[in-house]
Order: C-alpha cells, then structure tokens, then sequence
C-alpha cells in the first residue's frame, strides 16, 4: 500500500462513516477501519514493506488515518445520539402510573390543622375515653342536676350508668385531675348526643376542646389565642368577635364568631349576611369547676374554649349535608385528597 | 323568643335601625337567629263574607261558597273547610293575589267547579301552623277591608335565642329592659289603673301547703267580666309571636305572659268550689283532666292548685278542663304565683307537657314581681271585659325573703377581662342593669340584685355583665404567650397520625364511619365478638345501637355502597375506636382497618385483567407491612394462617405479636359478598394500634454499608402443593448462614405439567460478607447445606438437579 491508496482509504472510510444511519452501521464501520481484523492493522502490517526512507512519511499517514477517522467516527455517533430514530419515541403524553391517589378525611383534616395551630403556640394533645362517667361529663363541668342535657332523651347512658360523653370537656377534667396547674391542652375526639339525624345534626361527632389554665389569664388572653387561631386556619384578614353567652362550666361565656371566609365580611348567603360566622363556643372557667378538679378557684383562672369540627368543615368546605361526612363515598372523599 | 319591635317600642324609644338593633341585642347577648318582616304579605288579601254555602256536585267533603267583598260581584270558591257557615267573615284572596306561603293564585277548576281564589287557614297566611279551618273573624269586620288592617300592618319580629341562664329576657319587658341597660335609656312601664275593687265582695282564700315548691301565690278575684273577642291590636301582637287567639280573659293572661315573663291563668270562679284555693301535693292515683282534654294521672311529686274538691290547674304547667273560661264566664279568679322551677320541670317533663307557662317556670322567675303584673293583667280585664276587682288582692308569700345581695372586688372583675375600667364606669353598668351598688369605695361594693336576674348568684356572674356593657369588642387581643407549660411528648396521638398520613400518602382514602352500628350487622361480620357488645339501652334507631366492636363490618358496607355507585376501584381506611364489654367495663382499642377492591394497584394500562386472589391478596398484605415497617415493629409480627368467619376459608391470616394477636387479613367469603353485592376478590385487614405501640423499636442505628461484593444462587423448588412460603422461609431460617443476607422469592408456577398437586417456587439467595469477599467454594458450602434441608424436610425437589 502506497500513501495515496492512504488517502483514497480515509476518504473512503469518511463516505461511509457519514453514510451509516443507525450506532449498529456504524459499529461495522468501524470495525472495518479500526477493528482487530480491520484496515489500520493491515495498513500498519504493510509498514515493513514500505521503502526506509518512505516510511516516516507514510507512518504520519497511517496516524493521520486512524486519527480522523476516530474523530469522525466520535462525531458521527454523537450525530446518531442526538437524532434518535422514531422507532425509539414514545408518547409522552400517555398518563403517568400514579398509583391510586389516597387522603385524608376532611373532617380529619380540620382536625390535624388545629391541633398544628395550637401545637405552635404551647398546646399539648390530649385524649380520653368515649365512654365517659357522668362525673367527668356532667358533674364535674359544673351541669345542674335537672339540666336537660344530662336526659335519656338527650344523652346516651350504658346499662352501668356510665355514658358516651356529650363532648370533648370531660377530657379537660380528666387532665386536670391528673396536672396541677398551668396546663395547657388540645383534645380532639368524637362525642355522642341522641340529635335524630338531619343535615346538620349527627348522633356521632367531633370535637375540639381547647384548655389553658394559669395565673392571671383573661379574656383578652382567650381573645389573642382565639384570634391566631384565626388568622391561621383562615386567613390574615380574619376578625374574631365575642358574642356574651351561656354554658354551665364557663363565666363568662361566649360565643364566638369569626369573619366570614366567603365575603369578607361583606354578608352573603353563607354568613346569611351577618358577615360573621360562628365558630365555637368558649368562656372563662368556671369556679366550680376548678373546684371540682382540686385546684384552687381564688387564685386560678383559665379559659376554656370547644368546636364542632363536622361544622367547621362544613362551613369551610362548602358541604351541604352533615350525613356526606358518614357517607364515604369515595368520589365525594376523593375531592379533598 | 318572638319579639315585635313595636311591641318593644311601647317601653323604650328606640331610634336605632333594624340593623343597629340586630347588632346591639346580639352583642348583648340576646341573639337574634330571625327576623322577619310582616304585613307586606297581606297585600291583595281581603275580608270577605260568606253568603251562600252549597254542596260540590262532584266531592262530599268539598263545598261551594259563595263569598262578597267590597264593591264586588259575589264570586264563587270552592272550600275544603268544615268550619263555613253563611255570615263567617274570613280571608279571601283573590285570583291574582299572593300567599305568604308564596302561592300564587289562579283560576283553576276543583273536582269540575271553577273556584275563584281561596279562603284562607292560618297557617296559609304563615301566621300558625293552624289547618283546622278557614279564620273565623270578628263579625262587624267590614267585607273589603284590606286584610293587613286585620292582620296586622308591616312588621318587625325579632326571633331571639335567649339562653337558659336568662329567663327574664322570655319577655317582651325583659327584652327592653336589656337595650335600657345597654343603651342607658329608660324604659316605661305601662300604667296600671285598676277600678275601687267592691266594698265587702266575696274574696278567696289561698292555703299553701309548702313555701320551697310554691314561695308566693296572689289570687285576684274579679267580677262582672263580659267574655268576647279581644281587641284586634291584642290579637295581632298574639299572632306576631305565635298564639292563637281565643277570647278576652285568655288572650290577656297569655298577653301579659309574653309582655312580662310571668305565666298567670284565669279561673271561672263560678266552677270553683268552696271559697279557699289549696296549692298542695297531688294525691297518689289522683285524676284531673287538663285543658287539653288530657286526663293526667298524678303523683305526689306533682304540684296542683285545687278547690275545695279537686285539682283545678296543674301549677305553672296547664290549667283544669273543668274550670276553664267559657263565654258565659262572669267572675274570674286570676292566679300569678311563684313555684319552683325542679317542681316544675320534673312534672312537665313526666307528662311530657310542655307550655309557654312551664317554659317559663322551668327556667326560673321572678317572685318579687307578681302583684305588679297580677295588677297589670287585672287592669286589662277590667279595661276590656269590664269587670271590676271583687276584693284587693290576696297575696300568700310564705317564701317572702330579702333580694340577694352579692360583694363585687373591682380590680378581679378587670383581670378576668383583662381591660382595664373605671370603677365609676362599671358603677354605671351596674345602676343600668338595676342593680343598687352599695357600700362602693376602691376595693369593691356590695350589689343588691333585682328579682328578675336569678341568674346573678355568685360575684363571678357579674363580670360578664361588666364585661358585655362595656362592649366585648373593647376587650384587647393578647398576642398568644410563649410556651410555658411543659409538656411530656403525646406519643400515642402522634403515632396514630402518622399511620393516617402513611396510609393516605400509600393511596387509601379515609373514611370515617359512626361508633354506633346495629346487632344486625355486627353478628354477622364480627361473629367473634358477639358477646362482648356494647348495646345502647336507649338508642336512637336500631341501625345505630350498638358500638362497634370492630371496624371491618362498617368498610364491607362502604365498599359495598361505593360499588352499588358506581366505585369498582377503591382502596380506604378507617383509624377508629372499637368497644368491647368486658366484666370490668368497656374496654376502648384503637384500630385500624384497611379495605380494598378492583385493580387499585395496577398501572392504568394494565386495569382490565382479572384480578386473582392472590393478587388482592398480597396488594393489601404489602401495604400492611409497609405500614408496619413505617411503625417499626414489622419483625415482630407474624403472619399465621387463620380462620375468621367473616373472611373465605382457607383466604385468612392472623397477625400475631408473640402469643398475642394484633390483627386480621384476608379476602371477604362468598357469602358475604353476595349478601353485598360485591364482586371480584375484596381485600380486608384490621389492625390493633394500640397493642403495636409497646411493640415498636427504637430508631435503628447504622449499620456498615457492604463493600465487598455479593453472591447470588437461584433455586427452583418443586413443592407439594399445600407447602407454604412460610414452611420454606422456615426451614432456611433454621440454621440460617450468617453470610445468607437475602432470599427472595422471584417466581411461583402452578401446573399439572409439575405433577399432581406440584407447584414450583423459585428463590433467589444472596450472600454477602462485610469483612470479605465471599468464594465460590464458601458460598456452595453454605447454600450446599441450605438445599439439602429443602430436599429432606419439604420432599422438594429441585429444578435441574
């Protein structure tokens, strides 16, 4: 082989290395240059034969070859890379295996958001049992003997006299019973009334008692936690009013509203244009309740506050029938996974 | 608590608007839950008369009525009331023209008989449920009188809850007096004159038998009363709050009931027997019929007002048939008393008789006031019966005691509110609300509390007052204080969150099912704990009468009612409490209960293959030792194959924590499913949260990453049928190599071609140490010796050996 037949061979091999349209096709061609078998051993084999003083030269060459077909080669691949061929597309627009999606109940989901907010600002969770002693329930909270709460009609009892609590409260007296003061809790839970099922009303329910018991807490107090509770369950611009009310274990006691999420307190038909909507119930301990847990009602003082959390997701969520919350159809879960 | 607001007016100016109002009784305390507005839905309603009446040709109990009104032609109506009599005034309304109710009016043919407009009921005109028959008017009504003159003109009704604490406000004065605190007007009281009573007339004794139920009865006697209708603007207040008017005696009693709070009832003295009126215990077995033609069977527990004879009123609860007022009634005996608001309560709630009167009486009222309204109900008598008092009023008070009296301590009032106020300012609030400050300096009074505030009993009571009149929005907002109570870690709530969020994170949906189902239910799909129920003894319904001792019955229903909508693919959760009955009470757990069916764990493209059993089987099995291994205690729990009534035979296992078990899975019988209608396998399991707690490991620490490489050996086992993973899982772990870090099962195949009752398994066995590299000739030891207990203990053979 003469250096010319070098140079028609690597123009040869850069026709067919340009030429090969698939990694396969140009795998061949280079093993018919470069490979074990291939043309760059020959050509190196054929150095012997070449005339000494030629051979400088003719070695450059043999280089030269092996160089730029490499490096044609190397870009050529890159070239097939980058253009893969549509035999290798697929749909990118076919659905993703997502798995089936899961969530959380929306009743639960009011749930662990107040329990977060009032986690952050020094609130422990606390539980206890539904079935419930009519001290804990009743007596204890400070509920008159004749008070028709404490009913057959109103309240389910267990052939031993024990009962299903009516609301999350016997929690706060389990818990002082338990800590002296200061305490501060959170207690979520289900609670039981005899209410003959309607859209709003359910026998079985959940709750939200909140407890903070220490010197020198006010109403004010109440009002500022009460109000960081709204301003983070529904928003900055959320007011908080009190309304003077009445329960058996609070005094004072009040209802309390907050803004009315839709309008903006501008009143509309979720507010029935009040612009407020009632959010829960709350007061300042009442004496004889801390009485009834030991502690001592002169220098004592606490508040106490409670929510319905069907009706709080109702309310925020827009669900129009209490019994939607029991019903567990998935296409109704599924819209607030 | 109805209240008109021109009622209101006649005591206290109020130049507010409806909306100011609205705000003030409701920051006050008195919320207002309605308000409607009256009058306005007269319009286009008139009197007519009826002055023809004849039979429907087509209907027995249908009449035609001839009516006339104003200028008009008679026109012809057709009537479905038992009360029409020719010469009844009634309301008309006229084709064109718009019930209250929001029925429009047309001219329409009844049984074939064009009928032109309608006669109203009350309850058509929204003034009472009443559909007893068309209204029966007063008859010197002009016929063509617009019926608003009749009804009542435009209207404000405030509909107050007033709650339990504050029966003074169940009154129309109670109501006005609350804007005179609030807004420091006055309020007027309504003049009372009451003509010289008889000289020497018959008078009535009173005998009381026991201060503590009846502390104070007044009995006035009046005579010569005419009974009649009562005055239209009497009637139209009643109808504004709900009553029915029937005569004038009766009207003003339940008039004054509702202006002051305080029940009073009017007896025909005539009807009365002897000259002494006895408040004492009933009689056992005694019998009196009330004035809703009840016979009341009374206990001695029960208060009754009665003559010399027999019970005549029920006290504070209904009246006596026999001494009712009729039209020929001339000489009334009024009662107002006191009685005791437990007496009351117990009696009305035992004979499930409720009244406006026990209402009231139940909740508490004001003894000092009941000769001012005794008066007050007596001058309306005599102004609209034309009676005059027989006698004075007989006042029996063996309760008479002085008004209570409470100390107040400025500075605590302020500290609970956390606002600081002027002693003067709170000085006022308190004159405002009637009550006298006495003995007042820096440190505190002394308060004497009017008759009608029994529900200020204690000095903490008063701070609400301070606080509401000085307005609660006033009361500042305290930024929320630092965390200054410690608390230990609430470890169990924080590990039932996080398997909610695991599981909803895994792709179930949480669902939330009642704690109360029914025997019905429970029998059947937790057989097991049958005995151990919690029945409810007084339940609502009987789905809802038992708590449930498990949550798998309530998720076979939730599928089944999602599969009856439509739902054949769907994976859900329950965490919640079950119940059982144990000899030392009930005995709480906390549960969780996974449910699923359809191809909820395949990928979308691959959904329309039948699922196997041994698919549904496994999908939810996964899932369960993913949430065990998140709760850190998978090791510890054993799969065992079980049986359970609820689940297939032979399709079960229990998950057990050394002897104790924790739970239970598998697919829901055939029975079952088709008790359901639920088709294709469904996957069920329930675990006992509470037992995994204590069952939990610590945080794991480190262990070396491997760094030399490992080895893997591959073997197919041919296995008797019945030889379950475990067995093999089992027979490795007996002697388990220290270098074996790994078996996998990678393949199972069931054919005849294996044999009869021949399965395949083929595992993948991994060895690896962490201080070397593993040799050929170690590892064929060690895996040597594995196969070898296969084949002798298992009768396995192995593929290609």
């Amino acid at each position: 082989m003469q250096l010319e037949d070098l140079h028609s061979l690597t123009s040869q091999a850069l026709t067919d290395i340009a030429n090969a349209d698939s990694a396969d096709a140009l795998e061949n061609v280079r093993v018919h240059y470069l490979g074990r078998k291939g043309k760059l051993p020959e050509i190196m084999a054929g150095l012997k034969d070449i005339a000494p003083e030629d051979r400088p030269a003719f070695g450059k060459g043999a280089n030269d070859f092996k160089v730029q077909v490499s490096e044609a080669l190397q870009s050529r691949k890159t070239e097939l890379l980058s253009h893969s061929s549509p035999a290798d597309a697929i749909d990118v627009t076919l659905p993703g295996n997502t798995g089936f999606r899961g969530g959380i109940h929306p009743i639960r989901q009011i749930m662990l958001r107040v329990i977060d907010i009032f986690d952050r600002i020094g609130f422990n969770v606390a539980t206890g049992p539904d079935v419930e002693s009519v001290f804990n329930n009743f007596d204890a909270l400070n509920t008159p003997a004749d008070h028709p709460s404490r009913d057959e009609q109103d309240t389910f009892y267990l052939s031993d006299g024990s009962l299903l609590r009516t609301q999350t409260s016997p929690i706060q007296i389990r818990h002082m019973l338990q800590n002296p003061p200061p305490v501060r809790i959170i207690a979520p839970g289900r609670a039981y009334r005899r209410d003959t099922p309607d859209a709003t009303h359910s026998a079985n329910f959940h709750q939200v008692e909140g407890l903070y018991v220490a010197e020198n807490v006010s109403l004010a107090d109440l009002k500022g936690d009460l109000t960081y509770f709204a301003h983070e369950i529904i928003g900055k611009n959320t007011n908080v009013r009190f309304r003077p009310h009445f329960f058996p274990f609070t005094e004072p006691s009040v209802e309390v509203d907050f803004t009315c999420h839709v309008c903006k307190g501008k009143g509309c038909r979720v507010c029935k244009n009040s612009g407020w909507i009632e959010i829960l119930g709350a007061g300042m301990v009442d004496p004889r309740v801390f009485e009834q847990v030991g502690y001592n009602p002169e220098t004592t003082t606490g508040y106490a506050f409670g929510m319905g959390l069907e009706r709080i997701a109702m309310i925020m969520l827009e669900i129009d029938d209490i019994r939607r919350l029991y019903e567990n159809d998935a296409r109704f879960l599924r819209q607030f996974a | 608590m109805l209240v008109p607001l021109s009622w209101l007016q006649d005591y206290i100016d109020l130049p507010e608007s409806i909306e100011e109002l609205r705000d003030l009784l409701t920051y006050s305390g008195l919320e207002v839950e309605g308000l409607e507005s009256h009058g306005s839905e007269f319009e286009g309603l008139v009197v007519a008369e009826i002055t023809a009446i004849d039979p429907h040709p087509n209907a027995d109990k249908l009449t035609l009525c001839t009516i006339q009104y104003g200028e008009s032609d008679p026109m012809q109506v057709v009537c479905g009331a038992p009360n029409v009599k020719v010469g009844l005034k009634t309301i008309y309304a006229p084709v064109g023209s718009t019930l209250p109710t929001g029925l429009k009016l047309k001219k329409a043919k009844i049984r074939g008989i064009v009928s032109l407009g309608m006669l109203c009921a009350e309850d058509e005109l929204g003034l009472s449920g009443d559909h007893k028959g068309i209204m029966e008017l007063s008859a010197d009504l002009a016929p063509g009188t617009p019926a608003v003159d009749v009804l009542g003109g435009p209207e404000i009704v405030f509909d107050l809850e007033v709650t339990p604490n504050r029966p003074d406000c169940l009154s129309i004065i109670g109501v006005a007096r609350e804007l005179a605190a609030l807004t420091g007007r006055a309020i007027r009281l309504p003049e009372t004159p009451l003509p010289e009573s008889t000289p020497n007339g018959p008078s009535m004794n009173v005998a009381i038998s026991d201060a503590e139920s009846c502390p104070r009865y007044t009995a006035q006697l009046l005579s010569g009363a005419k009974v009649g209708p009562s005055p239209d603007w009497m009637q139209q207040r009643l109808r504004l709050c709900g009553l029915r008017p029937i005569n004038n005696l009766v009207d003003i009693t339940n008039y004054v009931l509702l202006e002051t709070g305080q029940p009073l009832h009017a007896f025909d003295r005539d009807l009365l027997d002897g000259d002494t009126i006895f408040v004492r215990p009933a009689t056992p077995g005694e019998k009196m019929q009330t004035l809703d033609d009840n016979e009341q069977e009374l206990q001695t527990g029960d208060l009754v007002i009665a003559d010399a004879k027999q019970a005549v009123a029920l006290a504070g609860i209904m009246g006596g048939a026999h001494s009712e007022i009729r039209e020929q009634t001339e000489n009334v005996l009024l009662e107002t008393a006191a009685f005791s608001s437990s007496q009351v309560r117990g009696t009305a709630k035992r004979l499930n008789l409720h009244t406006d009167s026990s209402y009231r009486f139940a909740r508490g009222c004001d003894m000092y006031g009941c000769e001012w309204v005794s008066r007050r109900a007596s001058s309306l008598i005599c102004q609209l019966s034309g009676a005059i008092p027989a006698s004075p009023l007989k006042d029996e008070w063996p309760g008479q005691c002085d008004l209570r009296t409470l100390p107040c301590e400025w500075q605590k009032i302020c500290n609970l509110i956390g606002i600081e106020i002027p002693i003067e300012t709170m000085r006022g609030y308190f004159e405002r609300l009637d009550l006298q400050v006495l003995d007042a300096d820096e440190q505190g009074c002394k308060l004497v509390i009017p008759g009608f505030r029994s529900d200020l009993t204690r000095p903490v009571d008063l701070v609400e007052e301070i606080a509401r009149l000085n307005g609660l929005d006033k009361i500042p907002v305290h930024p929320p204080r630092a965390r200054i109570v410690p608390h230990t870690y609430d470890f169990p709530t924080r590990f039932f969150m996080r398997t909610w969020l695991h599981l909803s994170n895994r792709g179930f949906l949480e669902c939330l099912n009642y704690s109360l189902s029914s025997s019905e239910v429970l029998d059947v799909l937790d057989a097991n704990n049958k005995a151990l129920q919690v029945v409810l003894p007084n339940p609502i319904s009987q789905d809802q009468s038992v708590l449930r001792t498990s949550l798998i019955p309530q998720m076979i229903e939730t599928l089944a009612f999602n599969k009856a909508h439509q739902t054949d693919e769907v994976a859900m959760f329950e965490a919640g409490k079950t119940f059982l009955q144990r000899e030392t009470g009930v005995e709480e757990h906390e549960r969780i209960c996974l449910g699923a069916m359809g191809p909820w764990k395949r990928p979308g493209l691959d959904k329309q293959r039948p699922i196997s059993d041994r698919e549904a089987y496994a999908d939810l099995k996964g899932e369960v030792e993913n949430l065990l291994c998140k709760l850190r205690c998978e090791e510890l729990i054993q799969f065992v194959v079980g049986e359970d009534p609820t689940f297939e035979p032979g399709q079960a296992a229990l998950l057990k924590l050394g002897d104790e078990i924790v739970g239970r899975i598998g697919l829901l019988s055939k029975t079952l499913k088709i008790k359901y209608k639920l088709t294709g396998p469904v996957a069920l399991a329930e675990l006992n949260l509470d037992a995994l707690i204590p069952a939990q490991k610590l945080p794991p620490t480190m262990d070396p990453v491997p760094t030399f490489p490992s080895i893997t050996r591959d073997v197919a086992l041919i296995l008797d049928s019945h030889v379950t993973h475990q067995q093999v899982m089992d027979v490795v772990n007996q002697k388990r190599a220290k270098d074996l870090i790994q078996v996998t099962l990678f393949d199972l195949f069931e054919s005849d071609k294996l044999g009869q009752n021949k399965k395949s398994m083929a595992y993948r066995f991994t060895y690896q140490n962490a201080k070397k590299t593993l040799t050929d000739k170690a590892v064929e030891k060690m895996h040597g010796q594995i196969e070898q207990r296969l084949l002798s203990d298992l009768s396995a053979q192995i593929v290609g050996r």
